[in-house]
């Protein structure tokens, strides 16, 4: 089990590697030049070529590359900034906005706790009601209950995100005013409290958590119709098991171990911003942030945010993937 | 690559009855009655029938915009100030709000109205929005099912060093933040298109560009599908059996396991297809897929967002269009894969 660890945090980091050095070469190879972005409006050729300098525009990109990681690896951080006005970035130091000059660290550590918030919220919400919607289905197999379900879990794969959080801001902050107007003060739980932090919540979690509610009230019900249908259910209640206990201790713990595979890499996925549902509610989180980065050509910004969301993604790939080897022997024998 | 060509693709046709009817005389049998079993099933399955028919239109819609357009008599992108009458649309006073149908200029001559400030008619955006999104949708999917099973294939078949590189590069590619890298990456490439080839920045390029990165992106989940099966159809009595007389990769490859993956295509290209459809109306709702004046639904949407306290009509047209046309993808792809698995959703 060690040795399988170790292994998986080794490809973890060779995987960032990659991530890092493509996002790089990428974006960097841009003919957007960046230092006529950073000097703004009185641009003169001069300014330009000591823009260049000091921010190393003028290196080979492998040069500029080996730079931009010592910023991340080197527990100290690096300097930036020209000769004279030389400054201290810390670790972990991703640069500095072009736009304002902000270092895009601090600003996805600002942007973060909003879309942590958001993700775990949405997340708690399709978990339970996607997990419950589709072991009732599975139960009542064929009749009303289990129609209805896979009606609604077909018709919210299909809602865009796009359309039903606009339907939900429509409905219920502007036509029967239940909730006010997204602020983006009430986005913290501490200083808003925690009535207007829900009320600020509350339709996004909706918005984000229906496709995935959907979807894992679809699987949940496939899984739980195979399970139910194993030879080990059968013996189970030729054992004279109760149904509650076949159900909820036998089938369930099978039917539901995939779950948590997918539960874990989507809810990585979410923790790098929700853009859409972030866009639509007025959240001033990392996918918020994210498209301001991309629209303001802001390449230091697009850079740290796409890194920072991939490491969510790798590291949930590598917590899931070791959690069900824990579960599963044969998959850290091969 | 025509709109046209999605037909045969969406509406389950006979492709897999066609090419396993002639793989290995042993499957034949199986085989056949796979395909048409699948085909009678979907016959019977008034939901497919209906979402079937509801993609067809929405591809006439789209094939025929130009003429839907004329009959109409508005352009797209033209402004309209006056009806035919000469009476003001807009009541320049109001923040150029429409006057009257609903607030929104609903009348016999702008059938669902006109955009508020410039008086575009929304029925006409709408159609064309129909082109853009389909278009994107299917070139996206055609170049993610494409790639995903040349490189899926490859990995499985040749094994050895091959599927190591390949397998990691799939693994790298899943771990992108992909909705993020698209969206970082379509100005870029839009940017240097112009730059390197001396193509402008308009909205042919970007729906390209739009195709070229949903498609680059969305390979990856599939090449480990095709892997797989690939990974065990080799392994299939048939295969063994054309090889002990002589038959060489590109037979096998070609004839007897790209036959066999067909059902898996498909189903995954029903499925992609909508989700391509979304996706390209959420980055031009962000501002970074289809620009003015080139009309998109995610546009419009983004659009109308100014408007919703005023009038949420503007919402729901495009918004609508947008939820009917994936409902009727996800309601066929759904029923396409139950027809061709019969474990799936039912069992």
């Amino acid at each position: 089990m060690g040795r399988y660890i170790i292994r998986r945090l080794l490809q973890l980091v060779l995987i960032l590697w990659v991530i890092s050095a493509i996002t790089f070469f990428l974006f960097w190879a841009t003919p957007a030049n960046p230092a006529l972005l950073i000097c703004g409006k009185d641009c003169n050729t001069e300014t330009v070529a000591q823009v260049n300098a000091t921010y190393g525009f003028d290196d080979p990109l492998i040069v500029q590359y080996g730079t931009y990681m010592k910023g991340l690896i080197n527990p100290n951080g690096r300097m930036i900034g020209s000769e004279g006005s030389e400054r201290q970035c810390p670790w972990p130091c991703f640069g500095e906005s072009y736009q304002n000059g902000i270092p895009v660290w601090d600003s996805i550590a600002d942007a973060f706790p909003a879309t942590f918030w958001l993700a775990m919220g949405a997340a708690i919400l399709w978990l339970f009601g996607g997990v419950a919607l589709g072991i009732v289905a599975a139960l009542q197999k064929g009749k009303a209950l289990d129609k209805l379900s896979v009606g609604l879990a077909l018709f919210g794969v299909s809602f865009p995100t796009l359309v039903f959080g606009y339907l939900l801001l429509y409905l219920f902050i502007v036509k029967l005013q239940w909730l006010p107007f997204p602020d983006t003060a009430n986005a913290a739980l501490l200083t808003a409290g925690p009535g207007p932090w829900v009320q600020f919540y509350i339709l996004p979690w909706i918005t984000l958590a229906l496709v995935f509610a959907a979807l894992y009230t679809r699987l949940t019900r496939a899984n739980m119709i195979d399970t139910l249908n194993e030879d080990f259910i059968r013996t189970a209640r030729a054992k004279g098991l109760g149904e509650r206990t076949v159900v909820f201790k036998h089938a369930m713990r099978a039917a539901l171990t995939p779950i948590v595979t997918i539960f874990g890499l989507d809810l990585g996925g979410l923790l790098g911003g929700a853009v859409i549902t972030e866009q639509i509610f007025s959240i001033t989180g990392l996918g918020k942030f994210s498209i301001d980065s991309v629209l303001g050509n802001d390449l230091p910004a697009i850079m740290g945010v796409v890194l920072f969301a991939a490491i969510f993604i790798v590291v949930a790939n590598i917590i899931v993937d070791i959690l069900y080897a824990f579960i599963d022997p044969r998959v850290r024998l091969s | 690559m025509t709109i046209g060509a999605a037909d045969t693709q969406i509406s389950g046709d006979e492709l897999p009855v066609d090419h396993l009817a002639d793989t290995a005389e042993a499957k034949q049998i199986e085989g056949r009655s796979l395909g048409q079993i699948a085909w009678a099933r979907l016959k019977k399955d008034k939901v497919a029938v209906v979402s079937a028919i509801v993609i067809l239109i929405i591809i006439g819609v789209a094939l025929f915009a130009p003429l839907i357009v004329k009959i109409n008599g508005f352009p797209p992108d033209q402004f309209n100030k006056v009806d035919a009458d000469g009476n003001p649309l807009l009541n320049t006073r109001d923040g150029g709000i429409p006057i009257g149908g609903l607030g929104a200029g609903i009348s016999t001559e702008h059938w669902l109205g006109v955009e508020p400030q410039n008086g575009r008619d929304v029925f006409s955006r709408l159609i064309y929005g129909t082109r853009v999104s389909l278009l994107v949708a299917l070139g996206g999917t055609i170049l993610a099912v494409v790639i995903g099973t040349v490189i899926g294939m490859a990995s499985g078949y040749f094994r050895g060093w091959i599927d190591t590189v390949l397998s990691r590069l799939m693994d790298i590619m899943l771990s992108f933040p992909t909705l993020l890298f698209i969206m970082a990456l379509t100005p870029v490439i839009a940017d240097r298109g112009q730059d390197l080839f001396g193509i402008p920045d308009d909205n042919k390029l970007r729906m390209g560009v739009l195709m070229f990165v949903l498609g680059f992106f969305g390979w990856a989940y599939l090449a480990r599908i095709v892997r797989g099966q690939t990974l065990s159809l080799r392994e299939r009595e048939f295969v063994e059996a054309a090889r002990s007389l002589g038959a060489g990769p590109n037979y096998v490859i070609f004839k007897q396991i790209l036959p066999n993956m067909i059902p898996t295509l498909l189903v995954y290209t029903t499925l992609l297809l909508p989700t391509y459809i979304t996706a390209e109306a959420a980055l031009s709702f962000l501002g970074v897929g289809i620009k003015e004046p080139t009309s998109s639904w995610g546009r419009m949407i983004s659009d109308a967002s100014d408007w919703i306290e005023s009038n949420p009509l503007y919402l729901f047209f495009p918004g609508m269009a947008l939820f009917i046309t994936v409902l009727a993808f996800n309601l066929l792809g759904d029923s396409v894969r139950d027809a061709l698995d019969p474990r799936a959703g039912r069992s």
